[in-house]
C-alpha cells in the first residue's frame, strides 16, 4: 500500500510538472497552442547577440500572448543542439526557432519530420534546401554588404586600402566579404580590398591578427569586420599601433552597448545592425500566423541599416533593455 | 663545438626559431618590422603569464587544465569589482586571490584526496567557467572605470604592460628553480615523487603550492585579459591551456615532470606566436593555415626529438 501511494504522488507530480498551468494558455492564441511551447533553439545562449535575439522572441511572445520556452544552449556544441531538438520532439511544440546549419541540418530535418512549424531566422535559406521549412526572417546578407562597401567607400573618398576580416570561414560570412569585395572593386576601383583574413573569436587573438595586417599593410585606411567582436578587434588594434580615432575607417557589425561606444567615441565608423530585435519577432508572428491557419510568406528579408554616429539612440535603447533584463 | 651548442637544453626550439624567423623575413621583410615585432610581443603575456604557472605545474608532476577558466573566473571578479567602485589594485589583488584559491582548491582535490590531475581540473574547468558565468549572468561585465581601459592601452617601451610583468615573473620563477631548495624539491617531485618522499622531501607543499601558483597567476592573466578588451568575460580564457601547453610543449618542459625552464618556456611561447603571426605577415591563405601551423609544431618537436637522439639525451 506504502508503494503504490509513493508511486501515486510521484505520478501526481509529474502530471503537475509536465502539465502548464492553465492560465498560461488562456488566450486566444494561447488556446491554439495545445499546451505546446513556441521554442527559441538558439546556440551561443549568453551570447550579447543571442540576448537581442531573445528579447525580440520574450516580447514578440508576450504581445501575441502565447506560451514560450527558451531553450537555446550555451556555446556551439552541436551534440547539446540535437539533444535538445529531441526533447523538444518528445516534450510537444507548436513552433519553433531553431539554429539551422549544415552541420545540424539531420536535426533540423527531424524537427521539421516530427511536424513542428519552423522559421529559420538570420540566414536565408532557398526554397527546397531545407524541406518543409516555414519560412526565414533574415537581414540579405548581400544588400548590407554592398552598403558597407559603399559606406566605407564615400567616406574613404574613392580611395585608400581596405582589409576585411571573418570570424571564421562559414557560408554566411564568405558570401558577405565576397560581395563586399566585388562591390568596391566594381564601383570604387581605386580601392585596393585585402584578402579575408581570420580574426576568429578569441578577442585577444583577433587583436593580435588585425595589428599584423596593419604592420604588414600600413597603408591601409579602412577596416570591414563580420562579425559582433570585429568593431573591438580592429579599434584596440587600431589603437595597438598608434593610429587616432577615424584614422581607420572601421565598419563592423552589431548594436552591442560596447560597439554603440566605439562609434560614439570615433573608433568606429558604422556598424551593420542585423534585424537581430526584429527578426525574431517577426519570426514569433508568422509562427502564431500559422497556428492561426493563416498562409504565410517563405522569404522574409529585413533591412540591416548602417548605423553611424547620428543613429545611436535607437539602439541604446534596445542595449538599455538587454541591461535591464539581466537586473531582473 | 657543435656538439657542445647543441646539448643545451634549449638548442631545438632556437633552431626551429631562427629558421622560421628567417623564412618569414625572407618572404616578407616586413615580419621584422620594429612594429610587428612589438605587434608580437603585445600579444604574448596572456597566454604566457598563464603558461608559466602550468609549466611549474608540470614540472613538479601535475597538470592544471583549468587555468583557463580561471582567467575568465578572475576577469569576471575583477570587472565586477571595479564595477562596484572597488580601487583597481584592491579589485586586482582580490581577483588574485580568488585565483589562489581556485588553484587550493585543485591542490586539495589532488594531492589530498588522490584524485587525476587532470580529471580534477577538467571538472574545475567546468566549475570555474560556471561560477564566471552565474556571477555575470552570462554578460559582459561593461562598461569598466576609465582607469582599467586606460591601463590596458598603455604601452611602456613600446610593449605593455601585461608583457614586462611576465618577463619580470619569468626571471623570479627561473631564479626560484635553479637557486632555491624548493626549486629543486620541485624538479625532484616532479622526476619521480616516490624517490623524492623518499628523500625527505614534503612533496604535498610542493605540489600544492605549484597549483596555487598557478591558480593566482591565471587569475592575474585574467585580470589583463580585462583591462586590454575593457570588458570583463566569463569566456575569456577560453582554450588558452591548450596554447600554454603547447607553449611549454614546444619549449622543452616536459609533460611528464622534472624537465623545463624559463627561457625554453619563453621561446616555445614566442615560437606559438612567430608562427601565428607570419601566417598573416607572409599571406598563407586562411583555410591552409591551420594545417601549416600544425606542420610546424610537429617539425620543430621532431628537430627537438632528433637532437636529443643524436646526443644520446635521456628523454622524458
Amino acid at each position: 500500500m506504502k508503494k503504490i501511494m509513493v508511486v501515486l504522488v510521484i505520478l501526481a507530480m509529474m502530471t503537475v510538472g509536465c502539465t502548464p498551468k492553465p492560465s498560461e494558455y488562456d488566450t486566444p492564441n494561447g488556446k491554439l497552442q495545445n499546451g505546446n511551447p513556441i521554442r527559441l533553439m538558439s546556440v551561443n545562449r549568453l551570447h550579447p547577440v543571442v540576448r537581442t535575439i531573445t528579447l525580440g522572441f520574450e516580447d514578440a511572445c508576450r504581445d501575441l500572448g502565447v506560451v514560450c520556452e527558451n531553450n537555446s544552449i550555451e556555446g556551439v556544441d552541436f551534440v547539446a543542439f540535437v539533444a535538445s531538438v529531441d526533447i523538444a520532439l518528445s516534450q510537444g511544440t507548436s513552433g519553433a526557432i531553431p539554429f539551422v546549419d549544415k552541420a545540424v541540418i539531420e536535426a533540423d530535418k527531424k524537427l521539421i519530420a516530427g511536424g513542428v512549424p519552423c522559421i529559420n531566422i538570420h540566414t536565408a535559406i532557398p526554397e527546397g534546401e531545407l524541406p518543409g521549412l516555414l519560412g526565414w526572417v533574415a537581414a540579405d546578407a548581400t544588400d548590407y554588404a554592398e552598403r558597407s562597401a559603399i559606406a566605407i567607400g564615400e567616406k574613404l573618398g574613392s580611395k585608400g586600402v581596405v582589409a576585411i576580416t571573418q570570424g571564421n570561414l562559414n557560408d554566411l560570412e564568405n558570401v558577405v566579404t565576397k560581395v563586399f569585395t566585388a562591390k568596391m572593386n566594381e564601383k570604387f576601383p581605386d580601392i585596393t580590398v585585402l584578402p579575408p583574413e581570420m580574426e576568429g573569436f578569441d578577442q585577444i587573438a583577433a587583436i593580435a591578427v588585425a595589428t599584423a595586417i596593419l604592420q604588414k599593410n600600413q597603408d591601409i585606411t579602412a577596416a570591414f569586420g563580420t562579425t559582433g567582436n570585429s568593431p573591438v578587434t580592429w579599434a584596440k588594434a587600431a589603437e595597438a599601433v598608434g593610429k587616432k580615432p577615424g584614422d581607420i575607417v572601421i565598419v563592423g557589425m552589431d548594436y552591442v552597448r560596447q560597439n554603440l561606444d566605439l562609434v560614439k567615441s570615433g573608433w568606429v565608423y558604422a556598424l551593420v545592425g542585423q534585424p537581430l530585435y526584429e527578426e525574431t519577432y517577426r519570426a514569433v508572428e508568422l509562427l502564431v500566423a500559422n497556428l492561426q491557419g493563416k498562409k504565410v510568406d517563405y522569404a522574409n528579408p529585413y533591412p540591416a541599416p548602417i548605423i553611424m554616429l547620428a543613429d545611436l539612440g535607437k539602439y541604446y535603447v534596445y542595449a538599455d533593455r538587454v541591461d535591464a533584463s539581466l537586473e531582473k | 663545438m657543435v656538439k657542445k651548442v647543441l646539448t643545451i637544453p634549449e638548442a631545438g626550439i632556437v633552431i626551429t626559431l631562427v629558421l622560421l624567423v628567417f623564412l618569414f623575413w625572407l618572404i616578407e621583410p616586413k615580419f621584422m618590422s620594429v612594429g610587428n615585432i612589438m605587434g608580437m610581443l603585445r600579444a604574448l603575456p596572456y597566454t604566457g603569464i598563464i603558461a608559466i604557472g602550468l609549466a611549474l605545474c608540470l614540472i613538479s608532476g601535475t597538470i592544471d587544465i583549468s587555468v583557463g577558466a580561471t582567467a575568465g573566473l578572475s576577469s569576471v571578479v575583477f570587472s565586477k569589482l571595479v564595477v562596484h567602485d572597488w580601487s583597481m589594485p584592491a579589485a586586482m589583488a582580490l581577483s588574485v586571490a580568488v585565483g589562489l584559491l581556485a588553484g587550493y582548491t585543485n591542490s586539495v582535490a589532488i594531492v589530498r584526496l588522490g584524485v587525476s590531475p587532470f580529471i580534477t581540473t577538467i571538472s574545475t574547468l567546468y566549475i570555474f567557467r560556471g561560477l564566471g558565468t552565474m556571477i555575470s549572468s552570462g554578460y559582459s561585465v561593461y562598461p569598466l572605470p576609465e582607469e582599467v581601459t586606460r591601463f590596458g592601452a598603455l604601452q611602456p617601451l613600446g610593449i605593455n604592460w601585461p608583457f614586462l610583468i611576465m618577463l619580470a615573473i619569468m626571471v623570479v620563477v627561473a631564479a626560484l628553480l635553479t637557486r632555491t631548495v624548493w626549486g629543486m624539491c620541485i624538479r625532484a617531485t616532479g622526476s619521480d615523487i616516490d624517490v623524492a618522499k623518499c628523500n625527505e622531501v614534503d612533496v604535498v607543499v610542493i605540489q600544492t603550492s605549484t597549483l596555487v601558483i598557478c591558480g593566482g597567476l591565471a587569475a592575474l592573466a585574467g585580470v589583463f585579459i580585462t583591462c586590454i578588451l575593457g570588458a570583463g568575460q566569463a569566456t575569456a580564457g577560453t582554450g588558452y591551456e591548450l596554447i600554454a601547453i603547447t607553449g611549454c610543449a614546444i619549449g622543452g618542459i616536459s609533460l611528464f615532470g622534472y624537465h623545463g625552464s624559463m627561457i625554453g618556456l619563453f621561446l616555445g611561447l614566442l615560437t606559438v606566436q612567430i608562427i601565428s603571426n607570419g601566417m598573416i605577415v607572409v599571406g598563407v591563405p586562411p583555410y591552409m593555415q591551420s594545417v601549416v601551423v600544425g606542420g610546424i609544431l610537429l617539425v620543430s618537436m621532431i628537430v627537438d626529438v632528433r637532437r636529443r637522439t643524436l646526443l644520446n639525451i635521456e628523454q622524458k
